[in-house]
């Protein structure tokens, strides 16, 4: 399988705290990767830095064998998107509208509809609400129209941001369906995540952060069988 | 009479809205109060007597190269002066100095090139009346409220309808996540700007035809600024209905009790609705959840 995301001894600093370093990862076409760690591991910062939200200090990253730009839009005309942490819909815009939003840089435009409908039948909650504003969905189907909103993008890689954080378990077991059930249909996921277990369930691959390093990875099966690992790092 | 005011108050309205959705539409995108906007007004209505006087251009040319030069005018404000203050991460007051700043050097610089005489475009305008049921109306009003009705109709629409105005809500709503998901929040914005700017110039050349052109005219933009805020600053529509309600409550006050008091009543109104009502009237903010 051919790799889609590269990210290469790639380092970063707030201020002069070094956020991350050296961190190298691979995400192939079709895979589900999950990046693991505690809290200040450097997880969000190394999808800031593959979003081109924050500025690398050393390393590379590449996406489809080129180094990405700089520029947010260009990311997602290429199929690089982001389900960003706390869900960040638009809740003064309808359901229908986030989705829109979401298509907005499409070429296909005519497709735009047909996709639509898709998404409504992965999310018939959504359908229903279709007309309300965002901000008046519970917190497990803002979760839910954030992935659909990524998915209107027509993505190649998905990444999600702590998709689990403030939900409840039953809606947690229904967002990582629902990531599998994408992921099946051939869309490479990039799963950043505190939430061990459900990610490792599910990821083909995974990574494990501490304090801005990789310190081990392995198939997700391999990972899970690992539990000294996952407790040592995870602190569960 | 109760009519024909009634007509004059929506077209004084109308203007209002034109400059009212202006102020709305940049505060829901960048949260600061554009002080300059109403000298965009002034710079339309400028352009337009230097193209019919100087350039000798037929009126029509001339008022769209009025609403060309609002635009223009705006965008590099927002170019030059607001960009560069946004990416140097200073507070919003920071913007509103700025505006203040750019409002009276427009003015004056105005008032050195033109001089502070009153001028007006060297066209024949209607002056006559038509007369429905028992009241003459003023073909000019009538002209002013179908332009500014036509106007602010494609602007419903473009905000409500198009991709373009997607975008734009989106921003205002979270520009974080906007740009998180491909929405070119610069370029959204200077396009913001140049619209703003030519509703501004529309404005303009309209105020210009009924109570002339001089230097100190941007200052209605102060009275579309109240009505911004009585509609509930940010929301389009309510910039139109907030600019309605003062046009009519100003040309009825002035009509029936007295013209000198027409400012105490528009301040008399807003300061009752921010007492009442401090959101405005279109205020209402859904709340975010998470």
């Amino acid at each position: 399988m051919s790799e889609l995301l590269k990210v290469t001894d790639v380092t970063a600093a707030y201020g002069g705290i070094h956020a991350l370093q050296g961190v190298s990862l691979k995400v192939d076409e079709g895979e589900i990767v999950a990046v693991l760690g505690a809290n200040g591991a450097g997880k969000s910062t190394l999808l800031k830095c593959i979003s081109a939200i924050m500025k690398v200090t050393g390393g590379t990253i590449e996406f489809m064998g080129e180094p990405i730009s700089n520029k947010p839009y260009e990311l997602v005309e290429k199929g690089l998107v982001q389900v960003p942490e706390g869900r960040q819909i638009f809740a003064k815009l309808t359901v229908e509208e986030n989705l829109r939003v979401g298509a907005g840089l499409r070429k296909d435009k005519e497709n735009v509809p047909k996709d639509m409908e898709r998404v409504y039948g992965i999310f018939p909650r959504l359908k229903e609400r279709e007309k309300q504003y965002g901000g008046l969905l519970s917190g497990g189907e803002q979760q839910m129209l954030a992935i659909a909103r990524g998915i209107m993008a027509k993505p190649k890689l998905m990444m999600f941001d702590e998709p689990s954080l403030g939900l409840a378990p039953v809606v947690v077991s229904q967002v990582f369906e629902v990531i599998k059930e994408i992921n099946a249909e051939g869309m490479a996921i990039m799963l950043i995540e505190q939430n061990a277990q459900k990610a490792l369930e599910i990821a083909h691959h995974a990574y494990i952060m501490q304090t801005g390093k990789v310190v081990a990875s392995g198939t997700g099966e391999e990972l899970l069988k690992d539990e000294t690992m996952v407790s040592a790092y995870l602190g569960e | 009479m109760f009519f024909q005011q009634l007509i004059t108050g929506i077209s004084v309205g109308g203007i209002y809205a034109l400059l009212a959705t202006g102020y709305s539409l940049i505060y829901s995108l960048l949260d600061f109060s554009n002080w300059s906007h109403g000298e965009f007004a002034m710079i339309g209505a400028y352009t337009a007597i230097v193209f019919s006087t100087v350039v000798k251009a037929p009126f029509a040319l001339a008022a769209l190269a009025g609403v060309a030069g609002g635009a223009l005018v705006s965008f590099l404000c927002e170019r030059f002066a607001y960009r560069r203050i946004r990416r140097n991460g200073a507070p919003n007051m920071f913007l509103m100095i700025a505006a203040m700043g750019l409002s009276n050097v427009f003015q004056q610089a105005s008032n050195l090139i033109f001089t502070g005489q009153y001028r007006s475009y060297p066209f024949q305008l209607p002056v006559s009346t038509v007369k429905v049921g028992s009241a003459y109306i003023g073909v000019l009003d009538v002209v002013s409220l179908l332009i500014t009705a036509v106007v602010l109709m494609a602007l419903i629409y473009m905000i409500n309808k198009t991709q373009f105005g997607l975008n734009v809500r989106a921003i205002a709503n979270n520009a974080g996540a906007a740009k998180v998901l491909g929405i070119k929040v610069d370029s959204n914005i200077a396009k913001v700007f140049l619209l703003a700017g030519s509703l501004a110039g529309v404005a303009g050349v309209l105020y210009g035809m009924k109570y002339n052109v001089f230097p100190t005219m941007g200052n209605v933009g102060l009275k579309a600024f109240i009505a911004s805020v009585i509609g509930g600053l940010g929301s389009v529509p309510g910039a139109i209905v907030g600019a309605m309600l003062l046009g009519v409550l100003e040309t009825f006050v002035s009509a029936y009790i007295s013209s000198s008091l027409r400012d105490f009543f528009s301040f008399a109104l807003l300061i009752v609705l921010l007492l009442v009502k401090p959101s405005g009237l279109f205020g209402v903010d859904v709340q975010d959840k998470a």
